[in-house]
């Protein structure tokens, strides 16, 4: 009997590796897909997130403690986030690509500009988020900025793209990715 | 008569022979306690070439040949073999150019020595002459920082870093000043060459090149550029796509021209490179986007054989796949299919174009790392 057991547990084992080798994780949505849920994260502040809610719009903003750019961008999303929280956008600071727990909260802890808003520790490596989101969506870089609407992903720019007007068209629900871009001067 | 027509011959002559290869000789003159060896380095014609000669009580000599001048460094008992920590010593070298006989003079080693040749290296000292005084701020500046490096000190960083991107700047305008008021140098021409060896050649670099003598841009390297920069001119939109015709997984020959009457893009690329993952989402996307527009993506592999039909059938089943061949694997010799198209080295990978079902393009050369990859194509297909 034992024999059995040891014997079924490396048959699922082999079956486990031969898994992995031959699934890729889902590619992370394209502009205009589906995105229901909020991959498995730690919430520091506000909270939590899991299934996306398709009455509200997400702007999910990428930093670490170790990007500058991120966190000169800070002020502007929290100033953002007060002038739209009570208009059905949810702001969300994401910090990825770090996995130092206890550098990430204590930088939370310090930081005024986070004080009002959702923020989320990704977690140790290969955390869900790491998986399903960095790695899938391909990401090598931050700041990003993903603004998701009615379960769907409208954009993926960066913080500097983010202004009052932009946030309108989302609260408008007028927004497209051309509109948003001729609002910071960028022309087709 | 006769006399003119000789005389036309003879400067006809003359006129090849200064393009011909002429010699050269460096001589050296250090310490008298210098022994050793000096490494010569340059880049003749395209080709990297290392030579070396014995120092004895100071004295060494190189010989070679050039056609145009070559920027070329030697170096004083560089360390030999596997450098490990007990080995570091400073190098003691010299930067300089050799367009003709070369006198290299120095009570002590090489840094510092007085380097005498022709027109190009008086131009080479010329511009040292300009960047003395930055150099020395620099210097000052860099002895600064160490320390702050060490213990991590960012905030007391930040205004050195400042001054070290003003210096920088100010080095930049010593360069075009210099590039401008000297169009016949070679080493005004060697600046810009440096400024201009990364990335794709585009038609905007044409204004920069043209303001070259005509001896400048008759160089081997002129010449190269001015290649290129005609073959830029030929990759925008609008323009007739070069031809290519290779095999399929299947061994299949697939050419443009089998594929009129569709959209095609045409995907330059190799398994290995950084962030690859990245590029193949991107990819993925946009097939999805142009499955049912009229198009067919073709990858043109610069893998070795196995490594394409792995990364194929696991990133593109649905593409075309075609392999350039094993002789054009190295980053080098990419082939007249790649070259037609601007790459030119595996530096350029990936590279894409999206060309009409006439067999044109429609867009100048693809920006690939966009997360809207897909959306821009799906506008851009006929």
């Amino acid at each position: 009997m034992k024999k059995k057991i040891a014997l079924i547990i490396l048959l699922q084992l082999a079956a486990a590796g031969l898994y992995a080798q031959t699934t890729r994780i889902p590619d992370f949505p394209d502009t205009g897909e589906d995105i229901t849920t909020y991959p498995a994260v730690e919430w520091l502040k506000g909270g939590p997130i899991t299934a996306l809610d398709p009455g509200k719009t997400y702007i999910i903003e990428l930093w670490a403690t170790w990007c500058v750019p991120c966190i000169a961008a800070m002020p502007h999303i929290s100033e953002m986030n007060e002038k739209f929280k009570d208009k059905g956008i949810v702001f969300v600071a994401q910090d990825a690509l770090e996995y130092d727990r206890e550098k990430v909260v204590n930088f939370v802890k310090t930081k005024a500009e986070l004080a009002n808003l959702n923020v989320a520790f990704a977690g140790p490596q290969n955390s869900d988020f790491e998986l399903r989101w960095i790695k899938a969506a391909g990401i090598n870089s931050i700041p990003q900025t993903f603004i998701i609407q009615g379960n769907k992903l409208l954009w993926q720019t960066t913080p500097y793209m983010l202004n009052e007007k932009v946030l309108q068209l989302l609260v408008d629900h007028k927004f497209t990715i051309e509109a948003a871009k001729a609002l910071n001067g960028i022309k087709q | 008569m006769k006399k003119t027509v000789i005389y036309c011959v003879a400067l006809t002559a003359l006129a090849t022979l200064s393009k011909a290869q002429q010699p050269f000789v460096v001589e050296g003159q250090l310490g008298a306690d210098k022994q050793g060896y000096v490494i010569l380095d340059y880049t003749s014609k395209g080709n990297y070439q290392r030579d070396s000669a014995v120092v004895t009580n100071g004295k060494f000599s190189f010989k070679g040949v050039f056609t145009d001048p070559l920027y070329a460094m030697a170096d004083l008992n560089p360390v030999r073999g596997y450098v490990t920590p007990d080995k570091i010593v400073p190098a003691d070298r010299i930067k300089f150019f050799i367009d003709g006989n070369i006198s290299i003079k120095s009570s002590a080693g090489l840094q510092g020595a007085t380097v005498k040749g022709g027109k190009t290296q008086a131009d080479y000292l010329k511009r040292e002459v300009l960047y003395k005084p930055l150099n020395a701020e620099l210097a000052v500046l860099s002895e600064k920082m160490r320390p702050l490096y060490t213990t991590k000190n960012t905030e007391a960083m930040k205004p050195l870093q400042a001054q070290i991107a003003e210096l920088l700047k100010q080095a930049k305008l010593i360069d075009s000043a210099f590039i401008r008021q000297n169009p016949d140098s070679y080493v005004a021409f060697d600046i810009w060459r440096s400024k201009h060896t990364r990335g794709f050649v585009v038609p905007e670099w044409r204004t920069g090149f043209e303001q070259f003598s005509k001896r400048i841009r008759n160089t081997y390297e002129g010449k190269l550029m001015a290649e290129k920069l005609d073959r830029a001119d030929q990759l925008v939109t609008g323009k007739t796509a070069p031809g290519f015709s290779f095999e399929d997984v299947a061994g299949k020959k697939v050419s443009l021209v089998d594929l009129k009457g569709k959209n095609v893009l045409l995907i330059f690329w190799q398994r290995y490179f950084v962030p690859f993952e990245t590029f193949a989402l991107y990819l993925r996307r946009a097939e999805k986007r142009l499955k049912d527009k009229n198009t067919v993506i073709v990858g043109i592999s610069y893998d070795d054989d196995a490594t394409w039909r792995t990364a194929a059938a696991e990133n593109f089943p649905e593409w075309i796949n075609l392999n350039a061949g094993p002789e054009h694997i190295s980053a080098t010799d990419m082939g007249s299919v790649a070259e037609a198209y601007g790459v030119y080295s595996g530096a350029h990978l990936p590279a894409a174009y999206l060309i009409s079902p006439e067999g044109k393009f429609l867009t100048d050369r693809i920006n690939l790392n966009d997360t809207e990859l897909g959306a821009k194509l799906e506008k851009l297909v006929k």
